[in-house]
């Protein structure tokens, strides 16, 4: 049963943010293609992507904060578990904050202000597992296409993980194994 | 790694499983015996998938194993699950790889088939990890 983040999880948290960052730090992928020295920094051709999915992970946090207030018990905390593994894949995709530095540069609302606004009205917490579990399945179909688009081949190895926990996810709630 | 290689890596994760499920489908009844069936098959098309693929990319297919030894005994139902449940979970690691490896045109279809194998995993287990194939 999906419950809190095993110390598995974490270990294998820690395997992969290393493998990228070693990977990043390379200037020439095995495969010869272009890798930033800096993931995230100015001459990073992935910038835009970072921000973007940065962005939408944040909007998938601030989501079960919201979903959390009217969850109640070990529902609750089987939830919040879930969601809690959008924050490790904003962390691994977007570590230096790109989406919360655009959002405040355009003045548009971004990561910071998501996650303090409620992204779900008051509902029952069948229609929260519901909402949850839509979401999970479209940001697990968006990260299969925002893989496509990554120039530095770690960085999309690490999205189209995040799409494969967002799938997972998704089957978790859609079979109430988080409720 | 280069797309090849990752190909073949995967190919033989794919052959594994394979023979992981032909175990696995001997230890369950019913309903799971079907989806071990089901899964056994989808790995096969995507084994005889990568084959061709790997040929394309100028690189010959190497053969399968005669045999795998899966790493514990598989001697009841719940060691049956967690076998399926394992092999899934590394071969959704492993699409990520040959994802990362292959050209933009590829990669969709790679992540949703890591996906696929992710989903299968949780549906055995019951249990989704943050990242998988990490271990």
């Amino acid at each position: 049963m999906p419950t809190d983040l095993s110390r598995r999880d974490v270990l294998r948290l820690g395997l992969v943010v290393a493998g990228a960052a070693g990977l990043a730090a390379c200037t020439t992928a095995s495969n010869g293609s272009p890798t930033p020295t800096d993931p995230g920094g100015p001459e990073d051709p992935d910038r835009a992507l970072r921000a973007e999915i940065g962005r939408d992970e944040s909007r998938l946090v601030a989501l079960y904060a919201a979903a959390a207030a009217v969850l109640t018990g070990a529902v609750a905390s089987r939830v919040a578990a879930v969601g809690a593994r959008h924050d490790a894949y904003r962390q691994a995709i977007d570590p230096d904050g790109l989406a919360t530095a655009s959002a405040t540069a355009s003045g548009t609302p971004g990561a910071s202000t998501a996650a303090t606004e409620p992204a779900l009205p008051p509902v029952t917490a069948s229609t929260a597992v519901r909402v949850l579990t839509a979401a999970e399945t479209a940001a697990a179909t968006a990260r299969a296409t925002q893989a496509a688009s990554a120039v530095d081949p770690s960085l999309a190895r690490v999205v189209v993980l995040a799409g494969a926990g967002a799938a997972s996810a998704a089957a978790v709630l859609a079979t109430g194994r988080a409720r | 790694m280069s797309e090849s290689d990752s190909a073949v890596l995967l190919l033989d994760g794919t052959e594994a499983a394979v023979y992981a499920y032909g175990l696995v489908a001997a230890r369950v009844t019913g309903a799971e015996r079907s989806r071990a069936l089901a899964a056994m098959a989808w790995h096969r098309v995507q084994r005889d998938a990568l084959r061709a693929r790997l040929t394309v990319l100028g690189s010959a297919p190497p053969a399968a194993a005669a045999a795998y030894t899966p790493p514990f005994p598989v001697t009841d139902a719940a060691a049956a699950r967690r076998l399926a449940a394992l092999v899934e979970d590394r071969l959704a690691g492993q699409w990520a790889g040959l994802a990362a490896a292959a050209p933009a045109a590829r990669r969709t279809s790679d992540a949703l088939a890591a996906q696929t194998c992710a989903v299968r995993s949780v549906s055995w287990s019951g249990v989704a990890p943050v990242w998988n194939g990490a271990v």
